[in-house]
């Protein structure tokens, strides 16, 4: 009798063993987004909304809207963590009819790698941020700064962008 | 009337001798023990739990040594020393750990043998101490977000001379299945006490320990032995 018991609870254990319950929570602070806010480039103390804003990368020549005719006046987008650049374009006044003002700003970032826990493994952080806008004939961004160098938390502005 | 005095002189009768003929084998089990049917010694055995997973688990290779010496009637030394190596592949990230540990403590014998019989239920404490190496084959960042492909780095990162200490709580039973030959299988709770963690990492598998859990110090195990008694005195 105590034999087969032993023998029982040794089964059940080996087939036991190997099963994953860690799962990242959704409150577990990960790999931040960058923070960006609009404010008024004539009066720089005030957030300016802009109208039907659209954001914009592209991925492999695919082109992925992270905002779609919004009007807002800050948003959230991800940096890339597979290399130290993400571009992005910004479209104001943009419908799907008739197309707005497109701005493109170049993000430029060092990645550093924070361990989290078994669950979510790593996140990224970035470093020595910079916000670099491309000139072209008709720029409605007049101005970019960075506010953070450093995007560890979703907490504050890391750029404002004024129009 | 006389036929029930009878019948009750008979009743007690049966009932008085079949208590004292009880007494008398009580007093038969006693001395036995003093005619030293109880066996002190040395057991020594091997885990079959950890082969076994190194034969039918890739990932997995260990073995562990155990021993056991009786000091009274129910208490017992006990030691197990072993090697574990064991990779620790999650959704973001695949981690290797391998290294040596040692658990000291005592077991308490808490069933009744009959004469002659060798079989233990046991409740027993360790204190467990382990030192290992840690290698990072592989992690990717964590985003919660779809835009971009992820990111995994493949260049591996070795964390070494790493320690923990631990706590643990042993239930177990071991049988005699031949003369001075036992089968035993042993559940095991932990309680991680102190930790040497690598720098921006976490010990995800400690040797002993076992697998460690995000919130929580505790940590479970079983073994399934077989050892043998090297019988030193009767007592």
């Amino acid at each position: 009798m105590l034999k087969k018991l032993i023998l029982l609870l040794f089964v059940s254990l080996v087939v036991n063993s190997c099963t994953k319950d860690d799962i990242c929570s959704e409150g577990t602070p990960t790999t931040p987004f960058l923070i960006i806010t609009f404010k008024n480039f004539n009066n720089p103390l005030f957030s300016k909304t802009v109208n039907n804003l659209t954001v914009t990368t592209i991925v492999d020549n695919d082109s992925i809207h992270l905002y779609r005719f919004e009007t807002t006046d800050s948003i959230a987008i991800p940096l890339n963590t597979g290399a130290d650049f993400t571009d992005y374009l910004f479209v104001k006044d943009d419908a799907s009819d008739t197309p707005g003002n497109t701005d493109k700003i170049n993000f430029n970032y060092q990645r550093e790698s924070v361990y989290i826990n078994r669950a979510c493994a790593f996140k990224a952080i970035y470093t020595f941020l910079s916000a670099d806008l491309e000139i072209d004939s008709d720029n409605w961004i007049d101005e970019t700064i960075v506010n953070k160098l450093i995007v560890e938390n979703e907490d504050e502005t890391h750029v404002t962008i004024f129009h | 009337m006389k036929t029930k005095h009878t019948l009750l002189f008979f009743i007690s009768l049966f009932v008085f001798s079949s208590f004292s003929t009880k007494a008398q084998e009580e007093n038969e089990v006693v001395n036995d023990t003093v005619v030293k049917n109880n066996v002190y010694g040395l057991r020594l055995g091997i885990d079959l739990a950890k082969p076994t997973r190194t034969l039918v688990d890739d990932d997995f290779s260990g073995f562990e040594f155990m021993a056991d010496y009786r000091i009274t009637h129910r208490f017992f030394i006990a030691l197990e020393v072993g090697n574990d190596k064991d990779e620790q592949i999650e959704s973001n990230l695949v981690s290797s750990t391998k290294g040596s540990y040692i658990k000291i403590g005592g077991d308490f014998n808490a069933y009744n043998n009959w004469v002659g019989m060798n079989n233990s239920i046991i409740l027993g404490l360790r204190y467990g101490f382990s030192t290992f190496d840690q290698e990072l084959i592989s992690y990717s960042y964590y985003t919660g977000d779809t835009t971009f492909p992820g990111f995994t780095t493949e260049e591996p990162i070795e964390y070494t001379d790493l320690s923990a200490h631990w706590a643990e709580i042993v239930f177990g039973v071991k049988t005699e299945v031949y003369k001075n030959l036992f089968l035993s299988f042993q559940l095991q709770l932990k309680y991680l006490i102190t930790e040497e963690v690598p720098e921006n990492f976490g010990n995800l598998y400690i040797p002993g320990f076992n697998r460690t859990y995000d919130f929580s110090d505790f940590g479970a195990g079983f073994s399934f032995g077989v050892s043998y008694l090297i019988p030193i005195y009767k007592k």
